[in-house]
């Protein structure tokens, strides 16, 4: 299970559902393995998402943040009870990049990066300016369905009506259903954002060291497009 | 005249999860900070960290440094040896993860992550069944993507089972290095297909 959702649209558990999860696993001798990929590397200001829910996973897989895309490398960390069930049987699994020495030397600096300026505070920092931000968004824009967001992990869902939730585009839209959103994220791109998008969904999840200035300036630019948007409610 | 890389890489390059025809991608030269720029110049502010992954932002000579570093010393040798950042980097993991989360294997990428995920509990648990989220995304490898719940796996990518013809009869085939040999080894080939 994700540790904290990404582009499945930033779904956020409901409360304890994590918890209730893992020890639905524990009692029917279920092993759980929290993705980590998207969440991880102090995205939602922890080091991974699964500890804002008090588990203890089996399996955690990681990528893209250990080495902030400077050079491809991901990993597993296994529980000492499955790695030590190995000791004296032969582990079948093997890649011939596994423990690449640079990716694993850049991804040592990455981490070091995020120590030393504090990445995880900075994710709770300026993920709680950018919430403060949107709420004024929200009033001004109908186009806006729902905000979700955890520390820099967030997503606008835009909708033509917010009572109904009526999509702009819909759930797996094919590109013939994309046009009012093509218009949105055309606008974005000429106004100077680049900013990963999906159906209905506008990612707002900039790099963690973000000013707060820098969130106001692509705020500013995500407005301006929303006002596009706008024009399809009803 | 030459084409220009954009041109190339429109013609000569898959773009992933697109229709190909009618692209325009945006010809990216230099990233610095939030911030990405194109060949005319033009700046982009990076509002999703590309694909919320680019989390100390770009252009970090940082890494540069460290990179150059160890391939000065060393860029790769296979997976039974072992090298300092290797170790390093296992020990950091285990600091910061759980206490109970000691070892790492280490893959490209998230969705082989997921992969030897699935493969390792499997291998310990002697299960099989592995029960993931509606809507859920763990990449787009044949396994990882089975297990996503994202609507994008179609019944191509996730028919993931892999015929194995049975052709252990070619093996009692008597080896001719001639037309002839190759001609009974594909003919006991067809045999196999045909049988699936």
């Amino acid at each position: 299970m994700e540790g904290e959702s990404g582009t499945s649209g930033c779904i956020k558990y409901p409360p304890y559902y994590l918890k209730e999860v893992s020890a639905l696993c524990k009692k029917h001798d279920i092993l759980l393995i929290i993705d980590e990929v998207m969440s991880g590397f102090c995205r939602t200001g922890k080091w991974f998402g699964y500890e804002h829910h008090d588990i203890e996973p089996d399996i955690v897989s990681m990528a893209k943040g250990i080495t902030s895309g400077y050079i491809p490398l991901g990993g597993i960390m296994v529980s000492d009870k499955i790695a030590n069930s190995f000791a004296d049987k032969i582990l079948p699994l093997g890649l011939t990049y596994n423990s690449h020495a640079v990716a694993c030397a850049a991804a040592l600096t990455v981490l070091d990066i995020c120590e030393k300026e504090n990445l995880n505070s900075q994710a709770e920092h300026i993920g709680a300016y950018t919430d403060a931000c949107m709420a004024k968004l929200i009033e001004k824009h109908p186009s806006i369905g729902d905000w979700r967001n955890t520390g820099m992990l967030g997503c606008l869902e835009l909708v033509k009506n917010r009572e109904t939730k009526e999509p702009l585009a819909p759930f797996n839209a094919s590109p013939s259903e994309m046009h009012m959103m093509n218009k949105v994220v055309g606008k974005l791109r000429a106004l100077g954002m680049f900013t990963y998008s999906k159906w209905n969904y506008i990612f707002v999840a900039p790099p963690l060291i973000a000013k707060k200035e820098e969130i106001d300036e692509g705020l500013d630019i995500i407005s301006k497009a929303l006002s596009v948007a706008d024009e399809y409610c009803h | 005249m030459n084409k220009t890389p954009k041109q190339l890489s429109l013609e000569h390059t898959l773009f992933a999860w697109s229709n190909q025809k009618g692209l325009d991608p945006i010809h990216i030269k230099k990233a610095k900070g939030i911030y990405l720029y194109d060949d005319q110049g033009k700046r982009y502010i990076d509002f999703s960290s590309q694909l919320m992954n680019v989390n100390i932002g770009h252009g970090r000579e940082e890494i540069t440094e460290a990179v150059t570093k160890q391939m000065e010393s060393l860029s790769y040798v296979s997976p039974p040896f072992t090298t300092d950042s290797r170790g390093l980097l296992g020990e950091k993991l285990a600091l910061i993860t759980s206490d109970h989360l000691n070892k790492a294997f280490f893959t490209l990428g998230g969705a082989e992550s997921n992969e030897n995920a699935i493969i390792l509990a499997r291998l310990y648990s002697g299960k099989h069944k592995i029960i993931t989220h509606y809507r859920s995304y763990h990449g787009a490898t044949m396994g990882a993507v089975s297990a996503g719940g994202d609507p994008r796996k179609n019944e191509i990518k996730t028919k993931s089972i892999i015929n194995r013809p049975p052709i252990s009869s070619m093996s009692r085939i008597p080896i001719i290095i001639d037309a002839h040999g190759t001609h009974l080894a594909l003919r006991n080939v067809e045999t196999a297909l045909l049988k699936i």
